[in-house]
C-alpha cells in the first residue's frame, strides 16, 4: 500500500502552497520583525518604506479589526507586537507589496528605536525571576518523601537535553484571498486547519463561517506546523482583509528558523531510589521547561512530559514538578514526541547513572523494572493487553543482545582508541491528546450517482500516509477498488471543528469517522439491495469486489446498486463524528486514564566511537514494536526509519545555539546540522510484533508517527557506554545533545588534551 | 526581461529579472516541481540537470547558463532509465511527504545515467547533497538499488 | 536578492574581462555558488566567465595547467583518470556536497578567500601557482595570499601544478555533515627518497590569518626517517591556533587538527612501506 500522492511526488505534479497558481495582482508579504529580544517599542517609522517602490500597505497592530490574539491554550500571544517585544523575529508590521523585494527593500527602510529590556534565555533563571508561563504543576502517586529511607540507593543528578529544528523542507507559508460572499479563503501549510481559522476569524473580527481554510498536503509537519503555522495563516488573512487582494506570505528558510519555536529543551533535577536488587522504589524529578516567550502548547507538552517521565517502568511512589519558564525566546511548540522524549530521556539518565553508582549493569536494571501486566502507571491508567515485557524479551532474544555484549566488550578490550557501545531502550508511549476534548474528528463521505467516492476528514497528509491508510478504510467498508475512493483537501467547510493533526492520532481518529460515514452509507446500499432483491433477511447480502452477492449469488454491480440508490433517493452522503471513548483525566487530583492505548516497543542501539577525533557512527539499531495489526508495512516502516533518524539527530548532531542576547546563531543549514545520508545508521532492522488487533486503531493497527523517534534516546546512553570503555573513571554529563565536540570535551580533562 | 532557454528540451521565452537565481526564474515561469528547500545549497530541493549534471539551482544565475540544457524533474518523462526511478521510488516507499522527492529523483537519474551499477558508498556519495526529514534516507537508497538492478536486468 | 537594472557581460577576451571588473560595482561571475551569501545590492554589473575558455586541464610540460573555469568535478574527474595528485582529488572530492561540486569552480574558491574552500590548504602545500591576468606576474598561491594580491583588481587564469610524480600529497577535511562548511583543511605533501623525507609542506586553513604553514614542523621532518622521535618533534611544532567560535572551541578543533597530523603521517609510514 503505497502513499496517496507517491506518482504525483515523483512525477513534480504535488503542489504545495508556493507553487498553487495564483491570480494577477497576488502581493507578497515581507514580516518585518524585532531585533531584540526582550524591549520597549520606543518609535516606529513606516514613512520611508511606505514611499517604497511597489508597496502596496504596511499593516501593524492598529489595523486589525478584531483582537490582537492568537494564543490558543492560554490567551498570551499577539499577532504583531504593540508595546513590547518579546523575542527576536516576533513580528512587528506586515510590509505587502507587488514583488518580494519591492517587500525587503521596503523592510529594509523601517527605522525603530527600542529600549532594551533584561533578557533571559535560560529557564532556571526564569525560574528565579517568577517568570512563569503558568503554575508549576505536580503529578504525584504514594508517598516519595518517607519512602527514600527505606532504599538502599538513593541516586542524585541533572539531566538536560536541547531543542530543536524541524527543519520541514517546506517551509511555512499561506496564501489568502478575499471572497466575492463575505470572508477570507487560506490556503495554509498547517497540520491544524481549524486553529487557523478560529486564530484568524477571531483576528479579523469575523465569525467563524467567514473564514474558510483549506490544505491539500504540507511538505512536513513534524509538529512545527500544528500550532505555529497559525500566526502566518493569520498574517496572509489580516493582510487579505485590509487590502482586498489576494496575498502571500512564504516564509525563507533563514527566517523560518529564525522566527518560529522548536522543540523545548529541559533541564531537570531526578532523585531515584533502589533497592539492593535493583526496583525503583521512588522516583522525585523537577523539570524546567524552557517555554519560550509565550505559551503555545507548551502547558500540554508539560503534561505529557510528566505523563512519560517514567516511559516503560513501574514506579510505586513518584513525585514530578513540571515548571513552564518563560524566557525571551521565539515560543516553543510541539515536536514528534511533544515533551515526551524529553521526560523519557531523564528517567533513562536517572536510571543509567543508579546503574553506574549501584556497580549494575543498566540494561539489567531496565529490565528488573519494567511495567508488567496489571502494573498502574502513576497517573491512574493501567495498560490493557501490556507487550512491554513481550517487545523486551523479543528484542533480546531475535538480536541476541548477550552477542552483542560479547561483541563489544571484545572489540574494547583490542581497541585503544576506537571503542564500541550499546544501549536498549524501551518505549511506552500514550497515544491520544492529553486534553480528552480534542480526541474528536469528523468525516463526510458522498458516494456520487456514477459509483466513485469522495471522503474529506480533519486529516493532513504531511507524508505519513493518513490519506491512504482513510482511502483503503473507506474502500474496505464498500468493498470496492481502492481507486474509487478520492480524498478530498482537508476544507473547514467539509469537516469543521478539527483537532490539528497531532499526537500520533491522526489516522486512529479521522480513520474511524470516516469508517462510521461509510457504514452509515452502507447500511442503507444493504436496504437498497435487500428491496431489489426482494429479500427481508438483509444478512444474506455480501458486498465483495464491487459486487452484491445474494446468498453466494452476483445479483448486482456497485454501479447498478448505486443507481438504483439514487433514483430511489436514498441518502449516498454521510457525515459522522468520532469521539475516543473511555479516554477521562481529572485534573483536580492529575489521575485518570488519558490514553485510549499505548504504542510499545524496544530497541538496541550499537555504535562505534572514534575516541580521538569524538566522532561516531552508528552500527545498528535494532527494534521491535508492536503495531498491532499493521496494514500498510512500507508506510508504517517508513515512519519508524524517519522518526529513528530524527531521534538520534535530536540526541547527537542537531544543537541549537542561542546566544545571551537571545539571538540564533544556528540559523542557517550550515550551522546547524540535520542528518544527512551518510549520517543514517548502516543498518536499521525492524520486527513487526505478532500481537493482537488493537481495536481503537483503524483496522487494528496502532499509531505510529511520534513513537519511534524515542528510540533515539538509546543512541546518547550507547555513546556513553562507548565513552565508558575508553575512560572509565571519569563521571559524564547527562547533557544532550552529544555532539563530538562535547564527547571529546568530556573523555578528556579540561585543559589537558590527550598526547597523541 | 525576456530570455529564451532550453529546457527539457523545449526553447522556451522565461520572463526574468537580470539578478534570478535559475531556481527563481524556472518557478516564477512555472516549473514548480523544482522546490525551493533553503535557498543556501545545501538541501537538495532545488536540484536540476545543467548538461546531465545535477546542480542547485538556487545557487547558480539563470542568465549565466542561458546557453546551457536544462532539465527538471518534468523532463525526465519518456527516456528509458528515469522511468525505472520514477517506478522504483513509488514501489519502495521512498516518499513521504514528497517535497525533496524531485532533487532525490534528478541526483539519482543522474546518477545512474553516469554509474549504472552503483555501490551503495556511491548512491551516498551521489545523494549527499539532497536533505530528507521524513524517511531516514532508507527507502530512498533501496529505491535507487531497485532501479538499478531493474535497469541491470533488461540490458541482460 | 540583486537590482533590477544589473547588467550581464559575456565577454569573450580576458582583456575585455578585464576592462569591465576595473569599473566600479562590475565582478566576475564563475559558478554562483556565494552568490546569496554575499547579497550585494549595490551590484552593477556581472561578468560572466563562461565565453573566456578558462575550463581547459592539461599537462604542458613539467606542469599540469587547470584554467580557473574548472569545476570541482572536472578536477576530480581528470585526478581520477590520470591517477595524478591523489590528495587533490580527494579534498575536492571532500569539498562540498556532489551538486556543489559540479558549480563550485576553482577560480572561484580561490578568489578572496571564500570561508568554504577547500582548495587552499593543497594548493598552498603542493606549492601551486596562479597564472593571473591584469596582473602580469605569476604567484605562488602562498604569496597570492600573504602579500594580498587577492584584494586586488584581477582574473586568476590558471593555476600551474608541478606534475612531480615523487610527490605524495595527503589531505584532511574535517567536517560533521557533508553539507557544511569546512571546520578546517589540512594538508601536507612529502617527498620521500630512500626512506627519507624531503620537501615536506603542512598547510592548515580554516585558522587565525587564513592559512598557516608549519615551517618548524616540516624542518623537524626534512631530510630524516620516519622515526617516533622525529614524528614527535614534528608534532610538538605543530600547533595551529583557531579562532574562538561559538560553534567549536579552539581547543576542540587544536586537538582534532592534531589527530588528522598524525593521521597523515601514519598514512605516509604506510605508504613508505
Amino acid at each position: 500500500m503505497k502513499n496517496y500522492d507517491s506518482e504525483k511526488h515523483v512525477k513534480g505534479e504535488s503542489q504545495f502552497v508556493d507553487d498553487l497558481l495564483t491570480p494577477m495582482g497576488l502581493l507578497h508579504i515581507i514580516v518585518f520583525a524585532s531585533s531584540v529580544a526582550h524591549g520597549k517599542i520606543l518609535k516606529v517609522d513606516y514613512s520611508e518604506a511606505l514611499k517604497s517602490n511597489g508597496v502596496a500597505g504596511i499593516i501593524t497592530a492598529k489595523d486589525i479589526p478584531g483582537e490582537n490574539q492568537i494564543g490558543g491554550i492560554i490567551q498570551d500571544e499577539s499577532l504583531l507586537a504593540e508595546e513590547y517585544v518579546h523575542f527576536i523575529g516576533q513580528p512587528i508590521a506586515l510590509v505587502v507589496a507587488d514583488t518580494i523585494l519591492h517587500a525587503k527593500d521596503a523592510c529594509a527602510k523601517i527605522k525603530i528605536e527600542f529600549e532594551k529590556l533584561p533578557v533571559i534565555t535560560d529557564p532556571r533563571e526564569a525560574f528565579k525571576k517568577g517568570e512563569l508561563i503558568m503554575p508549576p504543576r505536580v503529578f504525584a502517586c504514594g508517598d516519595v518523601e518517607n519512602t527514600w529511607k527505606q532504599c538502599d540507593y538513593v541516586i542524585e543528578g541533572i539531566a538536560e537535553s536541547g531543542g530543536q529544528e524541524h527543519l520541514y523542507l517546506e517551509t511555512q507559508g499561506a496564501f489568502a484571498y478575499p471572497l466575492e460572499t463575505g470572508g477570507i479563503k487560506i490556503i495554509s501549510s498547517t497540520q491544524g486547519p481549524t486553529q487557523v481559522q478560529r486564530a484568524s476569524a477571531k483576528v479579523l473580527g469575523l465569525p467563524m463561517n467567514k473564514v474558510e481554510v483549506d490544505v491539500t498536503r504540507i511538505g512536513g509537519g513534524f509538529g512545527g506546523k500544528e500550532d505555529q503555522a497559525t500566526t502566518w495563516g493569520c498574517v496572509a488573512a489580516l493582510a487579505a482583509w485590509k487590502l482586498n487582494k489576494p496575498v502571500k506570505v512564504i516564509l525563507s528558510r533563514q527566517d523560518d528558523m529564525r522566527m518560529t519555536g522548536k522543540r523545548h529543551p529541559y533541564s531537570s533535577d531526578f532523585k531515584i531510589g533502589l533497592s539492593k536488587e535493583g526496583k525503583i522504589l521512588a522516583y522525585q524529578v523537577t523539570f524546567y521547561q524552557n517555554a519560550g516567550a509565550s505559551a503555545d502548547l507548551s502547558p500540554a507538552v508539560l503534561d505529557r512530559t510528566m505523563f512519560h517521565a517514567v516511559n516503560s517502568y513501574y514506579v510505586p511512589n513518584v513525585k514530578a514538578t513540571a515548571i513552564s519558564c518563560k524566557t525571551n525566546l521565539p515560543p516553543n511548540t510541539a515536536f514528534r514526541g511533544f515533551g515526551g522524549p524529553q521526560g523519557m530521556f531523564v528517567m533513562e539518565a536517572a536510571l543509567y547513572k543508579a546503574a553506574e553508582a549501584m556497580g549494575m549493569e543498566y540494561r539489567k536494571l531496565q529490565e528488573l523494572n519494567l511495567m508488567k501486566e496489571g502494573d498502574e502507571f502513576y497517573y491512574g491508567q493501567t495498560i490493557e493487553n501490556s507487550t512491554i515485557q513481550k517487545c523486551w524479551q523479543e528484542t533480546i532474544s531475535k538480536y541476541d543482545v548477550d552477542s552483542i555484549q560479547k561483541r563489544v566488550n571484545e572489540f574494547n578490550k583490542k581497541n585503544k582508541l576506537f571503542k564500541k557501545g550499546f544501549s536498549l531502550m524501551p518505549v511506552c508511549f500514550g497515544i491520544s491528546f492529553t486534553n480528552t476534548f480534542m480526541n474528536q474528528a469528523s468525516a463526510l463521505v458522498h458516494v456520487y450517482s456514477d459509483g466513485s467516492i469522495s471522503v474529506s476528514t480533519g486529516a493532513i497528509e504531511m507524508g505519513q500516509g493518513v490519506n491512504m491508510k482513510i482511502r483503503q478504510t473507506v474502500a474496505s467498508v464498500f468493498s470496492v477498488n481502492i481507486d474509487r475512493v478520492k480524498m478530498e483537501s482537508t476544507n473547514t467547510t467539509r469537516a469543521a471543528n478539527t483537532s490539528p493533526t497531532a499526537a500520533s492520532a491522526g489516522a486512529d481518529m479521522n480513520g474511524k469517522a470516516a469508517e462510521i460515514a461509510s457504514h452509515n452509507i452502507l447500511e442503507r446500499l444493504i436496504k437498497v439491495a435487500a428491496e431489489k432483491l426482494n429479500v427481508k433477511e438483509t444478512s444474506l447480502i455480501e458486498f465483495r469486489d464491487e459486487t452484491i452477492y445474494l446468498s453466494g449469488k452476483a445479483e448486482l454491480t456497485w454501479f447498478q446498486l448505486v443507481q438504483v440508490a439514487f433514483l430511489s433517493r436514498t441518502n449516498l452522503s454521510s457525515q459522522a463524528q468520532y469521539a475516543v471513548p473511555g479516554i477521562h483525566f481529572d485534573r483536580t487530583i492529575n489521575k485518570g486514564k488519558p490514553f485510549a492505548y499505548y504504542a510499545i516497543g524496544s530497541a538496541v542501539i550499537e555504535v562505534t566511537l572514534d575516541c580521538l577525533r569524538g566522532i561516531f557512527e552508528f552500527d545498528s539499531v535494532k527494534v521491535v514494536h508492536d503495531y498491532g495489526k499493521s496494514f500498510s508495512f512500507v508506510v508504517d516502516r517508513g515512519q519508524t526509519e524517519g522518526a529513528i533518524v530524527q531521534g538520534l539527530g535530536w540526541m547527537t548532531i542537531e544543537e541549537i545555539i542561542y546566544n545571551k542576547e537571545g539571538k540564533l546563531l544556528t540559523d542557517a543549514l550550515s550551522t546547524y546540522k540535520v542528518p544527512d545520508i551518510h549520517f543514517t545508521p548502516k543498518e536499521i532492522e525492524i520486527e513487526f510484533l505478532e500481537t493482537i488487533e488493537n481495536v481503537a486503531g483503524i483496522k487494528g493497527s496502532k499509531a505510529i508517527g511520534e513513537p519511534p523517534l524515542m528510540y533515539g534516546i538509546g543512541a546518547f546512553f550507547a555513546i556513553l557506554n562507548a565513552m565508558k570503555a575508553f575512560n572509565p573513571d571519569k563521571e559524564y554529563k547527562l547533557s544532550a545533545p552529544i555532539t563530538p565536540e562535547r564527547v571529546l570535551c568530556e573523555l578528556y580533562s579540561e585543559n589537558v588534551l590527550v598526547s597523541v | 526581461m525576456r530570455q529564451v532557454f532550453n529546457i527539457n528540451s523545449v526553447e522556451k521565452e522565461l520572463l526574468l529579472n537580470p539578478g534570478d537565481t535559475l531556481l527563481q526564474t524556472l518557478r516564477d515561469n512555472g516549473y514548480t516541481e523544482v522546490k525551493c528547500g533553503c535557498s543556501e545549497g545545501e538541501c537538495g530541493a532545488c536540484l536540476v540537470l545543467l548538461e546531465d549534471m545535477p546542480v542547485n539551482s538556487c545557487q547558480v544565475f539563470a542568465l549565466s547558463v542561458k546557453d546551457k540544457k536544462i532539465t527538471t524533474l518534468k523532463g525526465i518523462g519518456t527516456i528509458y532509465h528515469p522511468h525505472k526511478i520514477q517506478k522504483a521510488f513509488v514501489e519502495a516507499g521512498a516518499d513521504q511527504c514528497g517535497f525533496c522527492t524531485p532533487g532525490m529523483v534528478i541526483a539519482s537519474y543522474a546518477l545512474l545515467k553516469k554509474n549504472p551499477k552503483p555501490t551503495k558508498q556511491e548512491i551516498n556519495e551521489a545523494l549527499d547533497g539532497n536533505l530528507c526529514r521524513c524517511t531516514g534516507y532508507v527507502k530512498i537508497v533501496e529505491a535507487v538499488e531497485k532501479a538499478a538492478t531493474e535497469i541491470a536486468s533488461k540490458n541482460v | 536578492m540583486m537590482s533590477h537594472d544589473l547588467q550581464w557581460y559575456y565577454p569573450e577576451k580576458i582583456s575585455e574581462a578585464l576592462k569591465l571588473i576595473k569599473k566600479e560595482g562590475i565582478i566576475l561571475h564563475a559558478g554562483g555558488t556565494r552568490i546569496l551569501k554575499t547579497e550585494a545590492r549595490n551590484l552593477k554589473g556581472l561578468v560572466d566567465i563562461s565565453h573566456l575558455r578558462l575550463n581547459h586541464i592539461r599537462k604542458e610540460g613539467k606542469n599540469i595547467i587547470i584554467g580557473a573555469g574548472c569545476t570541482l568535478s572536472d578536477v576530480i574527474n581528470y585526478c581520477k583518470k590520470t591517477n595524478s595528485f591523489a590528495g587533490l582529488c580527494m579534498a575536492l572530492a571532500e569539498a562540498a556536497s556532489t551538486p556543489l561540486r559540479n558549480r563550485i569552480t576553482v577560480g572561484g574558491s580561490l578568489k578572496d578567500f571564500p570561508v568554504w574552500s577547500s582548495l587552499y590548504s593543497p594548493l598552498i602545500a603542493l606549492n601551486a601557482k596562479l597564472e593571473l591576468a591584469g596582473i602580469k606576474e605569476i604567484y605562488s598561491v602562498e604569496d597570492y595570499v600573504k602579500k594580498n594580491i587577492i584584494k586586488t583588481k584581477h582574473i586568476i587564469k590558471q593555476i600551474i601544478i608541478k606534475d612531480d610524480t615523487d610527490v605524495i600529497c595527503i589531505v584532511r577535511r574535517f567536517n560533521i555533515v557533508r553539507f557544511e562548511y569546512p571546520i578546517f583543511n589540512l594538508a601536507i605533501v612529502f617527498k620521500v627518497k630512500n626512506k627519507i623525507i624531503m620537501d615536506s609542506r603542512i598547510v592548515i586553513t580554516g585558522v587565525k590569518g587564513r592559512f598557516h604553514r608549519f615551517k618548524l614542523s616540516e624542518k623537524a621532518l626534512n631530510g630524516n626517517a620516519l622515526t617516533e622521535e622525529v614524528i614527535a618533534k614534528s608534532n610538538e611544532y605543530f600547533t595551529p591556533k583557531f579562532h574562538t567560535d561559538y560553534k567549536y572551541s579552539p581547543e576542540y578543533r587544536e586537538h582534532v587538527a592534531k589527530v588528522y597530523f598524525n593521521d597523515i603521517v601514519n598514512e605516509l609510514k604506510e605508504v613508505m612501506k
